[in-house]
């Protein structure tokens, strides 16, 4: 029972990891709390119905589709928007975001109306058996597709010319700038990679929680959880800290109650925010904020 | 001459405050009944931002969680009418009291948080609440609880009963935060808010200070949730459990203009009034309201608060020639 409820736990907490990673991402590039990373997904998780379904295009085209529709997204929500108050308060930042909200929220409902709809699933839900524990084939593909992308992830800032600028701008932007980083267009990038990761998040979570604007509130309140982990600056615990949040709520589910789920998620923040104000692995100190 | 210029423009914001005062107080009589129901719908949102803006706008720090005091006033009155058999009045005070005793242990726990952490740790008490009103079985779910018909000592009154009743709390509180803002407790507030080191080396009780401002704004919001479970004398956890109530008040803030009364009041409308307008066009509603959210903090990152204050600088003051900025 605990080693099926811990394997589930890591597969739906790999895809909190996607939202959180996001998170991180352009908090600590941008100073900016992302309230309309959920809808991006969302809007993801749409286009992807639009093109499986209306489109009847194969899977793997209309992934790639959907990818580039969500990160043409998130560039455009930067240029429109957020480039324009970059200088501004967090929570000038933050509210803007809540503006995108509500405008992402307001036109999928407007455009595929607000009732849930399914998706089909890509994978088969056939179980496996690793180690006593059962798991599907779909969860497991999650999981690797996650891992490839966090391993793509790593690499990237590791080894490439905007990866590490990226880190620079993390680091401090001001001497960034001055190095002769392009911070305008790192920060752009930056988005386009959280819109990236929102289109992947999208696709995978789609089959699982269906397709409906309000689809993402939830997952992306347990993306800031796992966010927290890394004090909103660090990527590994960021991905630390949704794997553990999925896993914690799914114990707390499967011996409490599916109900309670929510509130272990408040419990976590509540704990790790009272004892750690910046995160269990965020010991940078940070001028902003 | 300085002096007398401020005390000029205070008389002249005076002036201001008791004219609407006195047009909102004879609107009944020109309005139906169903706007009067909306308008203190307003009123509670108004009240409500007030509490947000203190702690927010005032003390510098930002809530997203507030829907979550909203909800304990509210079911603390829905409860205390259910097994007590009280009315609005008492419930005025103890949901207001409920949910300040809850803001000032929120405030505690969540004293070492600022900016960003202290959004989502209280966005994650808001979320807590909802969930709690949701499976607790005392809250009834979303079964809910019918409160009974509005009466203050026994006299049962109907909308425009009950919009006198928001209109007076909210000029109260509007009163109480304002004498709050221009005592000390307020200038510690804000000094708070421009720097923390600054104001503990000015010997500032940083701890009871934040603790102070979470529990007056808890307060304040909780006064607003019971009289907004006593709108329609109905509360279930399918309104309290939307977490969304708690970012509807940080954007009537934002919009009307962060530590700012008058911003506080037209905000609250705003979140209020221009869904109500647009009803029938839900999601168009919302992409309206992203809209405006978005121009208001391009063009006008004061509020709307600070358009209103340059226009009055043009015109009335422009007569009675007074400097509003050299307070």
């Amino acid at each position: 029972m605990l080693a099926q409820l811990i394997m589930s736990g890591i597969a739906t907490g790999s895809l909190y990891a996607l939202t959180s990673v996001a998170i991180v991402l352009i908090f600590r590039n941008t100073r900016t709390i992302n309230l309309a990373q959920g809808d991006f997904s969302m809007i993801g998780a749409f286009m992807g119905l639009v093109f499986l379904k209306t489109l009847h295009l194969p899977f793997i085209i209309a992934f790639v589709a959907t990818i580039f529709a969500v990160v043409l997204l998130a560039v455009l929500v930067e240029r429109l928007v957020m480039r324009k108050i970059r200088d501004a308060d967090w929570l000038t930042l933050f509210t803007a975001t809540l503006g995108v909200f509500y405008i992402l929220h307001g036109m999928a409902g407007w455009i595929w109306g607000r009732d849930t709809k399914a998706f089909p699933n890509p994978f088969s839900v056939q179980p496996i058996s690793i180690g006593g524990a059962l798991i599907s084939k779909a969860s497991l593909f999650n999981i690797l597709i996650v891992a490839g992308i966090g391993l793509s992830l790593f690499l990237f800032f590791r080894y490439t010319k905007a990866g590490i600028a990226m880190r620079a701008i993390t680091d401090d932007p001001e001497t960034a700038r001055l190095m002769g980083i392009p911070v305008q267009f790192i920060v752009m990038l930056t988005w386009a990679v959280g819109g990236l990761l929102a289109a992947v998040a999208g696709i995978l979570l789609a089959p699982i929680i269906y397709v409906s604007p309000q689809m993402m509130d939830t997952v992306l309140i347990k993306g800031y959880v796992g966010a927290i982990f890394g004090g909103l600056y660090s990527i590994p615990g960021a991905i630390l800290g949704s794997l553990l949040i999925g896993v914690i709520e799914n114990i707390a589910g499967g011996y409490l109650g599916a109900q309670y789920k929510v509130t272990i998620a408040f419990v976590m923040i509540v704990l790790i925010l009272a004892f750690r104000p910046r995160g269990l692995m965020g010991g940078q100190a940070r001028r902003e904020v | 001459m300085k002096s007398d210029k401020i005390l000029l423009a205070n008389k002249a914001n005076l002036l201001l405050a008791f004219s609407v005062l006195g047009a909102l107080l004879i609107l009944p009589f020109f309005i139906e009944s169903f706007y009067a129901s909306l308008l203190s719908m307003a009123y509670i949102y108004i009240i409500a931002a007030i509490g947000v803006n203190i702690l927010t706008g005032y003390t510098g720090l930002v809530t997203v969680g507030h829907g979550g005091f909203f909800a304990i006033g509210a079911y603390t009155s829905a409860l205390m009418g259910q097994y007590l058999g009280t009315s609005l009045l008492p419930g005025l005070f103890a949901g207001g009291i409920t949910a300040g005793i809850v803001g000032f242990l929120l405030g505690f726990i969540f004293l070492r948080l600022a900016g960003a952490f202290l959004a989502i740790g209280t966005l994650g008490f808001a979320f807590a609440i909802g969930s709690i009103i949701n499976n607790w079985p005392v809250f009834e779910g979303r079964e809910g609880i019918t409160l009974a018909p509005n009466n203050i000592f026994g006299f049962e009154f109907g909308d425009v009963g009950f919009y006198y009743v928001c209109l007076i709390t909210g000029a109260l509180i509007f009163l109480f935060a304002w004498s709050i803002i221009r005592s000390a407790i307020g200038r510690a507030f804000m000094a708070v808010r421009d720097s923390e080191r600054a104001s503990e080396a000015s010997g500032i009780n940083l701890r009871l200070y934040k603790t102070l401002s979470f529990a007056i704004s808890a307060a304040f919001t909780g006064v607003a949730g019971v009289l907004f479970a006593h709108h329609t004398n109905y509360v279930s956890s399918e309104t309290f459990a939307d977490i969304w109530i708690s970012v509807d008040f940080l954007v009537a803030v934002v919009v009307g203009g962060q530590a700012s009364l008058a911003g506080s009041v037209l905000g609250g409308a705003f979140v209020v009034l221009l869904p109500y307008y647009l009803s029938e066009l839900r999601d168009f509603a919302s992409i309206l309201k992203g809209v405006v959210l978005i121009l208001v903090l391009l063009f006008a990152p004061a509020g709307l608060a600070s358009i209103f204050q340059k226009f009055f600088q043009k015109t009335v003051f422009r007569v009675f020639p007074v400097k509003l900025d050299e307070r």
